[in-house]
């Protein structure tokens, strides 16, 4: 009872009028962000951070938290309309999102993906606000082999993500691999293939692989054709009823919008599996579970709704490591993280002893900020979409410039631009020969992990750390995973037959 | 004549000396007057949002209401925190380009020849110090030991946890390891100090190295148990934590780890401007952190902020850091790569 009443002081405590300004303030400025390629939400923080000097704890938090939850719901809709990923975990949506678009089907993809955003985001913060009493045991039972695990159950759907032939789709994956492998390595601080670079001492970046892999392909066949997004393929007039119809094919597959932002939930908790990987893998086990497997890469509205309503989940998940140990959950919380010590405060277990109301009153701000922006995106779907008639010759030029400034301001670093077009030329040469490039990222931003945990794991528990409860279930799970669609496959056809 | 010539020299010298007398604060007036209105770029190995930027972004004001110039905050993470060392050496020689150092890991970059230090310490300018903590071993709850004495004597082996090899927590490690005679060996790998906290409370490590201010907030409820403090003298946050002279024989020869290490910690987050900087400007900044750094409400006011301030200046810099680098021989430096780098990952 004690804890309901938390509850609901927390959400008295945020339904103040200067906290719903502010939150009004931080949305649009995370949508943009969102939006335009490039200027990640991590670039939003970095340029907020400076600004909560001197503010009180909740509104200072809520400047933050409002404009980062909402980053994933904004990138979505350039990855639908233009193929480009306005954030690197929104390339999950464009394998199925910009088919939609370009099948005249942009409004229904739009509505699918806020919609899926919006609840996805308030999904994650249920989550948090569960097991918020008893979040350290929680955090505490996923030690190093259990990340390890996790983040290689993420591996083995390299070859699902993503269209094309599974074959193509392994090599893609092999390569993202190959590329997380440039820079220092994570257990021994020796780097490799650095080739005398002081960039190359760090690796290849997240923003410029993706801009590079999606945005510098579609700009060039922009260019090339010189026509519009729209008269490439066959993209009618968005209007407010086919958005609609978008928002509400997530309630017809809401059995798909539960897994998959349990997925995003479950990765945000695990500190150390990257958030990044949540849509994917959310979009992987959509595709290997569906009765549509067949149609997805061209077009399938699941393969939008099951990204996008991980992505926003894994916030509300991350908030758990960043709330009970002060370690952040995704690439994001570590800004945040920040943001709470430049208000001096230390999350951790006594935190939460002491602030419990504060992190009732941060989930609710999660909460909040989702469902306004789904509801801001959604009636302004219609005129964004209107982007899509600009001419290529116009277009073009204008994205270039918009991509070549967000990947600078990333990291304020020239290098980050070269490589964008290093990228695209990868990327152009993968789309050209029908190589899938989301298995690419996935393999990417797994591999860091990946080596870091197996290392622990055999350091501190020997070749044996998988004898432990949850590794044990997480094992259980992949292997099922992986036989999974041939035993469902030899199902079928024992009942057809 | 030769009376003559001698009251003249004597002129000439007391005129030289009068010249060069008033010439200080006409040096330190023009580099004054160079500052207002110029722009100042402040770097920091740290991300936004971490320590260091939260003292670069605390100290901005008031070097700018000093100074009269805006200064650019740049955060440039990277490169095991030598990126941002490169960039301040490589810059223009004008005084306008300042960094805020990541201490241990620019002596270390050097001490362990790490591929992408390109600079040379001794010909950067020292301006100040902002913070230096002491470092601690902290057992765990799990820890097959309870006190050094114990672990030393004991035969099972000490499992630590470092985020790497080459930076200021696996430092600590190897030295004590090596100085006192530990069963140890590392787990290395682990993103931050939080988490090899986390993995530390969980079991996977049986100890850990912490900063006293880190140990001071992760000891809380008797997670983590102090053993010893690893310098001559106790830690302020930690004063009934009795260093590791004060519990065992240390010879020589292995105390000269320790001093060795804590040369290391005594250069912590401090100013450097690059080499070739004229020496009014060097003069002038030095003076003016100086002014910042010993306020008396901007120490309470970081302290408040749980950044502490423990200012140094560049003379006591200047001799911890040819503490650590200049009294290095050959074979000491070979002997103490080996340990860093390769002993305790076997």
């Amino acid at each position: 009872m004690e804890y309901f009443t938390l509850l609901s002081e927390g959400f008295v405590r945020v339904m103040r009028p200067d906290l719903i300004l502010i939150m009004l303030a931080a949305i649009p400025f995370g949508l943009i962000f969102g939006i335009v390629p490039g200027l990640s939400g991590l670039t939003a923080l970095a340029i907020l951070l400076p600004f909560i000097y001197g503010m009180d704890a909740l509104p200072g938090l809520a400047l933050l938290l409002a404009s980062h939850a909402v980053i994933y719901t904004g990138g979505s809709v350039s990855a639908i309309i233009l193929g480009i990923p306005g954030s690197p975990p929104n390339a999950a949506t464009v394998v199925d999102g910009y088919p939609m678009a370009q099948q005249g089907r942009g409004g229904q993809a739009m509505g699918a993906a806020l919609m899926a955003s919006g609840l996805g985001g308030v999904f994650g913060v249920l989550v948090l606000v569960a097991i918020l009493p008893v979040l350290e045991p929680i955090v505490l039972s996923f030690g190093s082999p259990e990340t390890f695990f996790l983040a290689l159950m993420g591996v083995t759907f390299i070859a699902i993500v993503g269209e094309g032939p599974m074959q193509k789709g392994l090599i893609a994956g092999a390569l993202g691999i190959f590329l997380a492998l440039f820079g220092y390595q994570p257990t021994t601080s020796v780097p490799r293939f650095h080739f005398g670079s002081d960039y190359l001492l760090d690796g290849f970046r997240i923003i410029p692989l993706a801009l590079g892999l999606f945005a510098v392909p579609e700009l060039i066949a922009l260019s090339a054709k010189g026509k519009s997004v729209a008269q490439t393929g066959s993209i009618s007039g968005v209007t407010f009823g086919q958005v609609m119809e978008g928002c509400a094919a997530v309630f017809k597959h809401w059995w798909l919008f539960i897994k998959s932002s349990t997925i995003g939930a479950v990765v945000g908790i695990v500190p150390g599996v990257g958030g990044e990987t949540s849509p994917f893998v959310a979009y992987a086990a959509a595709k290997q579970s569906s009765r549509t497997a067949s149609t997805y890469g061209q077009g399938n509205i699941e393969g939008v709704i099951a990204p996008e309503s991980s992505n926003n989940a894994k916030e509300g998940g991350a908030l758990v490591p960043t709330l009970a140990f002060g370690i952040p959950g995704s690439t994001g919380m570590a800004l945040l993280l920040g943001g709470f010590l430049i208000l001096g405060l230390e999350p951790g277990p006594e935190f939460l002893k002491e602030h419990m109301d504060l992190g009732v009153g941060l989930a609710m701000v999660v909460a909040i900020a989702n469902v306004m922006a789904a509801i801001v995106m959604i009636l302004l779907a219609k005129y964004i979409a209107r982007l899509t008639y600009l001419r290529g010759h116009i277009l073009a030029p204008l994205l270039l410039a918009i991509i070549v400034l967000g990947t600078y301001a990333s990291k304020n670093n020239p290098m980050d631009v070269v490589y964008v077009f290093v990228f695209g030329a990868l990327g152009y040469l993968m789309k050209e020969l029908n190589y899938s490039r989301a298995p690419l990222i996935l393999g990417f931003v797994l591999t860091n992990a990946i080596e870091s945990y197996l290392h622990i794991s055999l350091r501190s528990f020997g070749p044996t750390f998988f004898m432990r409860p949850i590794s044990l279930i997480i094992i259980g799970l992949l292997v099922l995973g992986l036989v999974w669609p041939s035993i469902s496959r030899r199902l079928r056809r024992g009942r057809g037959a | 004549m030769l009376a003559h010539k001698m009251i003249r020299a004597a002129f000439a010298a007391s005129a030289a000396l009068a010249l060069s007398v008033a010439a200080q604060p006409a040096k330190a007036q023009d580099a004054a007057a160079f500052y207002k209105g110029k722009t100042i770029t402040f770097i920091t190995p740290g991300s936004p949002g971490g320590g260091y930027d939260t003292y670069m972004r605390e100290i901005i004001p008031h070097l700018e209401k000093k100074t009269g110039a805006t200064v650019v905050p740049v955060n440039e993470p990277g490169g095991g925190h030598l990126l941002a060392v490169n960039k301040t050496y490589s810059a223009k020689p004008d005084g306008l380009t300042i960094l805020l150092n990541d201490g241990e890991a620019s002596l270390l970059g050097v001490v362990l020849d790490v591929p992408g230090a390109r600079y040379d310490l001794s010909k950067m300018h020292w301006l100040g110090r902002i913070n230096a903590e002491k470092r601690l071993i902290l057992f765990t709850k799990s820890s097959p030991y309870k006190n050094l004495k114990d672990a030393i004597a004991g035969k099972t082996v000490l499992k630590f946890g470092t985020t790497g090899k080459t930076d200021a927590t696996g430092l600590a490690t190897t030295m004590a390891s090596h100085a006192l005679g530990l069963p140890t060996s590392i787990v290395t790998g682990y993103k931050g100090s939080r988490e090899f906290v986390r993995a530390a409370i969980q079991g996977e490590v049986g100890a850990i190295s912490l900063s006293e201010s880190s140990a001071l907030r992760f000891s809380k409820g008797g997670r983590l148990i102090p053993a010893g403090t690893l310098a001559r003298e106790r830690s302020a946050l930690f004063p009934k934590t009795p260093t590791v002279f004060e519990q065992l024989k240390i010879s020589k020869e292995n105390a000269w780890f320790l001093d060795f290490h804590e040369g290391f910690a005594e250069i912590g987050r401090s100013l450097l401007t690059g080499p070739g900087v004229p020496a009014d400007r060097v003069a002038y900044l030095r003076k003016v952190f100086k002014e910042i750094l010993t306020d008396k409400a901007f120490d309470a006011h970081m302290t408040q902020k749980k950044r502490p301030i423990t200012y140094a200046d560049a003379a006591a810099l200047d001799k911890a850091a040819k503490a650590v680098l200049g009294d290095l021989s050959d074979a000491r430096k070979k002997q103490v790569k080996d340990i860093i780098l390769n002993k305790y990952y076997q």
